[in-house]
């Protein structure tokens, strides 16, 4: 597999006052749902994103509430939920970030078990339980923002 | 016009959206970013605005939290803008600074954006001042800029805050001897923050040397903080809200002129562009500085 | 995996180099005299008893709970009924570990989540309904408590139990961890009181039980939490002993206790058995060796009662894939194998279902199953210590111990175990080990079966993730509400008043503890003073 060549077929996007040709760096958010501490997840993706050149934005365990004002703050392209717990919670995550921002995609990884995985992706979600390999979180990012349009 | 550069940024969620939505307009640069800093200084300035910088993981973030529950008493409402570095080699960045946030004083009188430097060298990022002035333009009274880790040249925070307060702790004289002029002159005030850590004293008495050092009357204060533990705390806001009363204008106008000082440049450098591309220059020959001068001027001329 | 070329390197975990074969030659100097040594001799690496499991089987001990009380009563019922030999309360982590009631407004965000993976237990009643009919007095109970914070409360409401049926402290057997990996370096909480106010809780604890119950292991460092985090094998080993060194110096600060007493109720840890057999196995010997080295040369302690090391294992949950899951109790199988014949006191295996949720019954009673079959049918437990002597396992033991000991002076140059908690460096250096485990299956250089390679699945078992009870956070909040409402008021209020003047101060925390417990205080109440004494932690990490 070529991970690292993967990655930097994106390159480097420097900020130019000429605006017409650059690209912006697309924005992620990356939340934890539960009140559980496994930050090895959200943290060896972020680090995945951040090297794929997306700016993720961390804010750790979160509700709801917090989720979304995070989200309409930072004006992120793509939402990352990290689930740890109940898949109700997180489903609450999800409906309150879509009514707030129809437009923001979102997409989860974490322990989530088959059932669950079909809700979230009933609502739209691309869907990462363990074991997922992370060139494959970042082809979906890149999807999920429209940096590629590859399937 | 799209929906960034005609938004209404006052008040309600419909117009925080619009808000941030502009900010990432001018992150991404372009026409789209003047246009909107040109509409931002239309309003008259109105803001303060907090600088706060230090090295990394002096405590800057936990401070601004610690700061926050003041600040919101004493301004109603408070934006920040906190700047991490982007990686040099893919462009991309971890930004961390809501994570030291404490969310229970958050609500929507908080506006929080995390800013990755994207190439820029002067300890912020480039759409640091023109977001500065859109949230001025917005009504946020008070602007906190958390800057990404101090080195030489990261004196920008200067043109654009009324005041910056300088993080530091205890020890940083071992690990910053070498930039030690440059740093002090930066600070309307300094901090030695996680005042839990030993080597206290011996770090206020070496950083209150270096500031009587310096040519101002009154050398700025030197303040002790433990921010994660709110110790320091209500004295140090008082004083930077006193201060940020007293801010010379100077600095306010700066911002704003160095705004329009760029929007200008950057007006014309576009125009030159267009002339570049356009018959008249294909037919001239020179490609010499001096001649291309000549020619933008001739430009000019045959557009009046 | 077998490597592209047969002469290319093989790594073990520890990041030590392995040759295709060993001879005696092979073996350190420094170890070659050990080899010689019988099981029962000092140093010990091939154990503490001549007869090893002939003359004592592990214990099977497996983590469980979820839901309300009772249904983690009923769960732990049936496991004991399947043969196991001592029971693990587990405790809800939204309350629990951050010691909140229920109608605290973080817990509120995620009601459905309470009682997800552990009962919640806010007052003293709620421990009697999880224990009624358990056999605390002849059976080695794990009274929960595992995170720091979590411990004094949780052990009070165990003793408190204890105590009103009649039995004698002094009797009781059994422990509550009170580990600092778990949630300082493992799985970070939201919110929790500062190192420096854990250790005097441990200290606190260990000098309780050294007066009041002399056969409880009073705090147990869990290995196990650094390793499934990212540390190595090396790693687990050096600090999980430079994690020692806080208690036993702490207690020999305090100097009220014998260090010998406080030196036996810290040798109880626990480790965490991965899938490589023989690094895993080398891990379990060389920790006894360390263990008596540590306290001969730091601590002057040559009692052979006090080196001895006892060890529970759990086999690494990070090893179990979500995808094709009956594979992982081949996994598991394999596992315990390495912890066996590393000759370990005490074992716990993972569910095969352990990416999708906690274990269900049939999940929990295969990781019985697993260990009956080692136990009774495979002859594992014939032979003390039966890799002792193989020139590749004692050569992998020196290594173990060598790398191991230097990553504890590296840690103790840094100003300690909890220094390095405080200061983010463990957490960097487990993060660092992920991403490169993470680059080599990514790269193709390592295999997951399932996962990476041999993707067909014609499992006639379909299989979910087990969700335990949905009226737990209801139910916790009308107890909540009906133990403050039939309680003695104004005994609860004194008592959590006693406590945050001993929390200020510097008396033993335990006594006011079991005051607090028997008056019916509440979880939240216990951590709103701890809160409001000792502050929150500085987390290091981003997330
Ligand atoms: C390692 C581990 C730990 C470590 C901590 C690791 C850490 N710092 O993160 C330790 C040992 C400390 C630990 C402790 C506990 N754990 Co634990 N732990 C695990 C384990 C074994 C592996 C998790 C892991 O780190 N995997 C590696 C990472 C990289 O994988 P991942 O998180 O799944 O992420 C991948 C994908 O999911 C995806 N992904 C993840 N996040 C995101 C986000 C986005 C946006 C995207 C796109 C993708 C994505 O990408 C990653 C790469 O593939 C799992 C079981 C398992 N095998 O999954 C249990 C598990 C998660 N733990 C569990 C439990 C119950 C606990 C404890 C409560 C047990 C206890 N009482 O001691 C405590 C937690 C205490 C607390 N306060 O939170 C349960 C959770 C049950 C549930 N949710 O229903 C599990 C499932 C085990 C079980 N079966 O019981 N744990
Ligand atoms: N001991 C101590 N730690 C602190 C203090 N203030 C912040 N920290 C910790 O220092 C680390 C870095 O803080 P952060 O605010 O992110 O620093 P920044 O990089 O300057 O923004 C975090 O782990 C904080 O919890 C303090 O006053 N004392
Ligand atoms: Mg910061």
């Amino acid at each position: 597999m070529t991970y690292t060549a993967r990655f930097s077929v994106i390159g480097v996007r420097q900020f130019n006052v000429k605006g017409s040709d650059v690209v912006k760096p697309k924005r992620i958010l990356m939340a934890k749902t539960g009140l559980d501490g496994h930050w090895r997840g959200p943290t060896i993706v972020a680090r995945a994103l951040r090297d794929a050149g997306f700016e993720v934005i961390m804010i750790g365990m979160a509700t709801t509430a917090e989720i979304v004002a995070a989200a309409i703050d930072e004006d992120v392209d793509l939402v990352g939920l990290n689930i740890g717990g109940h898949i109700d919670v997180a489903l609450r995550a999800v409906d309150a970030v879509q009514s707030a921002a129809p437009d923001m995609p979102i997409f989860a990884g974490g322990t989530i078990p088959p059932h669950a995985c079909k809700q979230l992706e009933a609502k739209g979600l691309e869907v990462f339980p363990p074991g997922s390999m992370l060139t494959d979180i970042v082809d979906s990012a890149n999807r999920l923002t429209g940096l590629s349009t590859a399937q | 016009m799209s929906d960034a550069t005609s938004a209404d940024w006052g008040d309600g969620f419909t117009a925080r959206r619009a808000l941030a939505k502009s900010i990432s307009a001018i992150e991404s640069g372009g026409p789209e970013a003047l246009e909107i800093e040109q509409r931002a200084l239309q309003q008259p300035a109105a803001a303060h605005v907090l600088g706060i910088t230090g090295p990394p993981g002096a405590g800057k973030s936990s401070l601004i939290s610690a700061l926050l529950p003041h600040a919101l008493d004493h301004y109603g409402a408070v934006a920040i803008l906190a700047v991490d570095p982007s990686s040099s080699l893919t462009g991309g960045a971890l930004l961390g600074d809501r994570v030291r946030m404490d969310y229970r004083h958050f609500d929507q009188k908080v506006f929080f954006r995390s800013m990755a430097s994207r190439g820029y060298q002067g300890g912020i990022a480039a759409a640091t001042r023109a977001s500065v002035n859109v949230l001025d333009a917005a009504g946020w009274p008070l602007v906190i800029i958390e800057t990404l880790g101090i080195g030489q040249v990261e004196l920008d925070v200067m043109e654009l805050a009324d005041r910056v307060a300088v993080v530091l702790n205890p020890g940083w004289g071992d690990s910053f001897q070498a930039n030690k002029a440059g740093l002090t002159e930066q600070g309307d005030a300094f901090v030695l923050n996680k005042a839990d850590r030993p080597g206290l004293e011996n770090a206020k008495i070496l950083l209150e040397q270096s500031l009587q050092c310096l040519p101002a009357a009154t050398p700025p204060r030197v303040f002790t903080t433990i921010a994660t533990d709110d110790e320091g705390i209500p004295e140090l806001w008082q004083s930077l809200a006193d201060l940020m009363q007293e801010a010379p204008k100077i600095r306010q106008s700066r911002r704003r002129c160095e705004a329009v000082r760029e929007g200008a440049k950057t007006q014309l450098l576009r125009d030159f562009e267009a002339f570049l591309a356009s018959p008249e220059a294909a037919r001239s020959e020179s490609a010499a500085p001096e001649g291309a001068a000549d020619l933008l001027q001739q430009f000019y001329r045959e557009q009046n | 995996m077998r490597p592209k070329d047969p002469q290319d390197t093989v790594q073990a975990c520890s990041d030590i180099p392995l040759k295709s074969y060993y001879t005696a030659e092979d073996i350190p100097d420094s170890h070659a005299e050990r080899v010689n040594v019988a099981p029962g001799e000092a140093p010990y690496h091939r154990g503490f008893h001549p007869s090893g499991y002939r003359s004592k089987p592990w214990r099977i001990f497996q983590l469980s709970g979820f839901g309300k009380p009772e249904d983690e009563n009923e769960r732990i019922k049936f496991l004991l009924k399947n043969g196991e030999t001592g029971f693990i309360m587990e405790h809800d982590r939204n309350t629990a570990d951050h010691c909140y009631n229920v109608d605290h407004p973080e817990v509120l965000a995620r009601r459905e989540d309470v009682g997800l993976t552990g009962a919640v237990m806010q007052s003293v009643r709620d421990t009697a309904i999880c224990l009624d009919g358990l056999p605390m007095d002849t059976s080695f109970g794990h009274a929960g408590g595992a995170v720091v914070q979590h411990a004094p409360f949780a052990l009070a409401a165990y003793w408190a139990v204890a105590k009103k049926r009649g039995y004698d402290l002094s009797k009781l057997a059994g422990t509550g961890q009170s580990d600092f990996n778990l949630t300082y370096l493992g799985c970070v909480t939201k919110q929790q009181i500062p190192t420096d106010a854990g250790l005097r809780f441990n200290g606190d604890i260990i000098e309780f039980c050294t007066e009041h119950l002399p056969r409880w292991v009073p705090v147990s460092i869990a290995g196990y939490n650094g390793a499934d985090t990212g540390l190595t094998p090396d790693q687990e080993l050096g600090s999980l002993f430079a994690n020692a060194v806080e208690y036993l110096d702490e207690i020999k600060l305090r100097g009220r206790i014998p260090l010998e007493v406080a030196a036996r109720g810290c040798g109880g840890v626990s480790f965490r058995a991965s899938i490589k057999i023989f690094e895993e196995a080398c891990k379990m010997r060389a920790a006894r060796l360390m263990w008596s080295d540590l306290l001969k040369q730091r601590y002057g302690i040559n009692d052979e009662r006090v080196a001895n090391l006892r060890i529970h294992c759990v086999t690494a949950g990070s090893k179990m894939a979500y995808q094709q899951p009956m594979n992982n109790l081949v996994r598991g199988a394999l596992m315990a194998v390495s912890a066996v014949l590393g000759g370990v006191q005490s074992l716990g295996v993972s569910g095969y279902d352990e990416a999708l949720s906690i274990p269900s019954e049939h999940a929990h009673q295969m990781s019985v199953r697993i260990q009956q079959i080692l136990m009774e049918e495979t002859g594992l437990t014939d032979v003390t210590d039966p890799l002792g002597g193989s020139y590749y396992v004692e050569t992998l033991t020196a290594q173990l111990v060598e790398k191991a000991w230097a990553f504890f002076e590296e840690i103790l140059a840094r100003g300690g175990y909890l220094a390095c908690l405080d200061s983010g460096w463990l957490h960097a250096k487990a993060e660092e080990n992920q991403h490169k485990e993470f680059m080599q299956t990514e790269s193709g250089e390592a295999n997951i079966v399932g996962v990476t390679m041999a993707h067909d699945d014609s499992s006639p078992f379909e299989i979910d993730g087990f969700i335990g009870s949905d009226d737990a956070f209801d139910v916790a909040l009308e107890r909540l509400k009906e133990v403050k409402r039939t309680r003695h008021e104004k005994g609860a209020k004194t008592a959590l008043k006693d406590l945050e003047r001993v929390c200020r101060g510097s008396d033993n925390i335990m006594p006011v503890m079991m005051d607090c417990l028997e008056a019916e205080a509440t979880l939240g109440e216990v951590g709103d003073v701890y809160r409001e004494v000792f502050g929150d932690w500085r987390t290091p990490i981003q997330c």
